[in-house]
């Protein structure tokens, strides 16, 4: 079913439009949820939580990009489980994740300013729409969708070793646009 | 906590760019599976025609009403429907599923459109219960009406897997004459699955799925891939390889766990298969095979590797798997081959069996060798690693898995024979066959039931007229569900042809 006609099957409260998003994205949000969480129950209960966000959201939203706007949904409860400590492993999942992230923080000056996620998500994208296709995947696949350098590697055809110099460079890249846009995290 | 933020903030990046990151994947990555696959069932495009034509598509008017509700093993219990007159109602009762389930009795069928029809008698033998098998007399009696004589081409399907092929593969007669049969394979008969199989959502193919009913057979009949490759003659996989072999000097005194690594620099499109190594990991980037010295080994360990050559390699010895501490080994010859891949399958195979000494699992006679070797090919080729859609479970590369794994996955075989009927005349065709019950693991609930079954089709160009279903012998065990009707002492009942499936269900321990 196309992602059009199951948004009109919330908008008409239609249960059928829980079934359809689960047939069509259930393994999708089970993997982000699992990338952050590593614990099946956990991420079981994150996507059956972002199947009753999106019934509670759709209508009055009507998402343009249905696949991504129910990921960021898991991303965000995953990350929201993860944080109540019930299912991290040591060294897994995202305490990985966030402490890779720490590495782009810009030190903070005078000149910074707070501004709202998505203002520094617009700059974020703009920074991303400048690097190689390749690094930018590699990027999103690490920092959005949650995959290991192995996952990464073999979709992208390279050696792990790539992939995790690649990120690092990236990484560094992101610290010096967030200083030189004057953003504090 | 700033990671967090970020990580949160990342979630608003555009949406364009997590469609990009979702679908995207290298050319490198594309070319790293070779199409192998796509030779071998070449040229079978007849034969998937015909078998849709006459065979299937009739039986799939049957088995739509069946498979529909079946999904979940439903357990309506004894609802035998034997009338007064012994037949069958056409009850839609099914047997509880079973933890290991053995597969049905088939029925004969032919792939030509013909004027036979058939009175089929099976008959059902339990001797002792402590063999857990039945023996079975599937009987068909063939007329032809019509004013010629009529030839066809019969198949008898049976489940099997090659380690028990010999047990459990029917003896043809004709006239009471044993039938030139010759043997077609079928490829692994079950699916994949991950680690939590029921809840739908772990979409990956660690595990084996075997057949857990009726209608998984069922389906496979109905597949056309799956005939179609099971009637193919297969093709030769006579691609070229590079066989590297690595023969060490014994491991130093004390030394238990001493291994040696291999670390190799892959050509663009390399794909290296092992066999006789323990481990497997990166070094520096850079793939890295590892091998204990002190194993017993009847081949030695051995890189295949196919396309680009591998640019490079280098040894090192270590004090155990971990590949971290390392120790100074002896001297290793290492001996590069060209040869095809087709040859070092038949190599691996013929070692493996002589390994078994003749004596294979179970103490069975050991498969044709020729016939092990197409079933690896089959397994490499549809979920191993020379496949387009490969399975993660052969995602190592190891040889040495999947030529055992080949050995026990349960398959359909089918029996292939020529029948020539004279015109006004009849022919008598017997399949007799040990078979095995489907059981439930010890100490699960009903563990003391085992249950048998056969299918009334699919039977192609020819049409079953009467079907009779007789208990010949059951000291040992009393039966618990069936829907055959073996009530009241009644040892012979006539069914209703047109139904797909019956079931028996004993319990193995009753006095």
């Amino acid at each position: 079913m196309e992602d059009r006609e199951i948004i009109d099957l919330y908008w008409q409260r239609d249960q059928q439009a829980i079934h359809e998003t689960s047939g069509k994205y259930g393994g999708f949000l089970w993997n982000i949820a699992w990338n952050i969480l590593r614990s099946h129950g956990d991420a079981e209960e994150c996507v059956n939580d972002t199947y009753l966000r999106t019934w509670n959201a759709i209508p009055p939203a009507r998402p343009t990009a249905f696949r991504a706007w129910l990921g960021r949904i898991t991303r965000n409860l995953s990350l929201d489980r993860w944080k109540l400590g019930r299912a991290l492993r040591r060294g897994q999942g995202a305490e990985v994740l966030l402490g890779e992230l720490d590495e782009c923080i810009p030190a903070p000056s005078g000149l910074d300013s707070t501004l709202e996620d998505q203002e520094i998500a617009a700059s974020i994208s703009t920074f991303l729409r400048g690097l190689s296709r390749e690094n930018r995947v590699m990027f999103l696949r690490r920092y959005w969708y949650g995959d290991s350098l192995a996952s990464i590697a073999l979709r992208l055809g390279c050696g792990e070793g790539k992939v995790k110099s690649a990120l690092f460079r990236t990484r560094k890249a992101l610290r010096t646009h967030l200083e030189q846009e004057g953003i504090w995290i | 906590m700033n990671g967090e933020r970020l990580f949160r903030i990342l979630g608003w990046v555009d949406e364009d760019l997590i469609e990009e990151a979702d679908t995207a994947s290298s050319p490198a990555a594309s070319r790293r599976r070779p199409r192998w696959g796509r030779a071998v069932l070449a040229g079978s495009a007849c034969a998937a025609a015909l078998w849709a034509a006459v065979v299937m598509l009739p039986h799939l008017s049957n088995l739509s009403g069946a498979t529909g509700n079946s999904s979940g093993s439903t357990a309506a219990a004894g609802e035998s429907a034997a009338g007064a007159d012994g037949a069958n109602g056409g009850a839609a009762a099914e047997a509880a599923g079973f933890d290991s389930y053995a597969g049905p009795v088939f029925s004969l069928l032919t792939t030509e459109e013909t004027p036979l029809t058939a009175e089929r008698t099976v008959t059902w033998s339990f001797p002792s219960a402590s063999s857990s098998t039945a023996q079975v007399q599937d009987t068909y009696l063939i007329h032809n009406d019509s004013d010629t004589a009529c030839t066809v081409t019969a198949y008898y399907p049976f489940s099997a897997s090659l380690d028990t092929l010999s047990r459990f593969s029917p003896a043809v007669t004709l006239d009471g004459q044993p039938a030139d049969t010759a043997l077609a394979m079928g490829d692994y008969a079950g699916t994949y699955t991950g680690v939590w199989r029921d809840n739908g959502v772990d979409d990956s193919t660690w595990n084996l799925a075997p057949p857990r009913e009726w209608t998984d057979y069922a389906d496979l009949l109905a597949d056309e891939t799956y005939w179609t490759a099971a009637l193919t003659e297969r093709v030769s996989l006579d691609i070229p390889v590079t066989v590297y072999r690595f023969s060490d000097s014994p491991a130093p005194e004390g030394q238990r766990a001493a291994t040696r690594a291999v670390t190799v620099t892959p050509g663009a499109d390399t794909t290296i298969l092992t066999y006789g190594f323990n481990g497997y990991g990166e070094s520096d980037g850079l793939p890295q095979y590892s091998y204990f010295l002190r194993e017993n080994r009847a081949v030695s360990p051995m890189l295949i590797v196919l396309g680009t050559d591998l640019q490079d390699y280098a040894l090192a010895g270590y004090t155990d798997g971990g590949c971290e501490e390392k120790l100074e080994l002896g001297p290793c010859t290492v001996t590069r081959t060209e040869t095809t891949l087709e040859a070092v399958l038949q190599e691996l195979c013929q070692s493996i069996l002589d390994q078994q000494d003749g004596t294979g699992r179970q103490g069975l006679e050991d498969p044709d060798p020729a016939l092990y070797q197409d079933a690896a090919v089959q397994l490499l080729t549809s979920q191993g690693p020379l496949s387009d859609t490969p399975a993660d479970r052969y995602s190592e590369n190891r040889l040495d898995d999947l030529l055992q794994e080949v050995l026990s996955m349960d398959r359909l075989f089918f029996h292939t024979f020529s029948i020539t009927v004279p015109a006004g005349g009849s022919v008598e065709v017997s399949c007799s066959m040990e078979k095995a019950a489907s059981f439930n693991f010890y100490e699960s609930d009903n563990s003391n039931t085992l249950g048998f079954d056969f299918l009334t089709g699919p039977t192609g160009g020819l049409s079953l007229t009467t079907l009779t279903a007789v208990l010949e012998q059951l000291e040992t065990a009393s039966i618990l569900d069936q829907n055959l009707g073996f009530d009241s002492g009644l040892t012979q009942v006539a069914l209703d042809p047109a139904q797909p499936h019956y079931y028996l269900t004993l319990d193995a321990f009753a006095s």
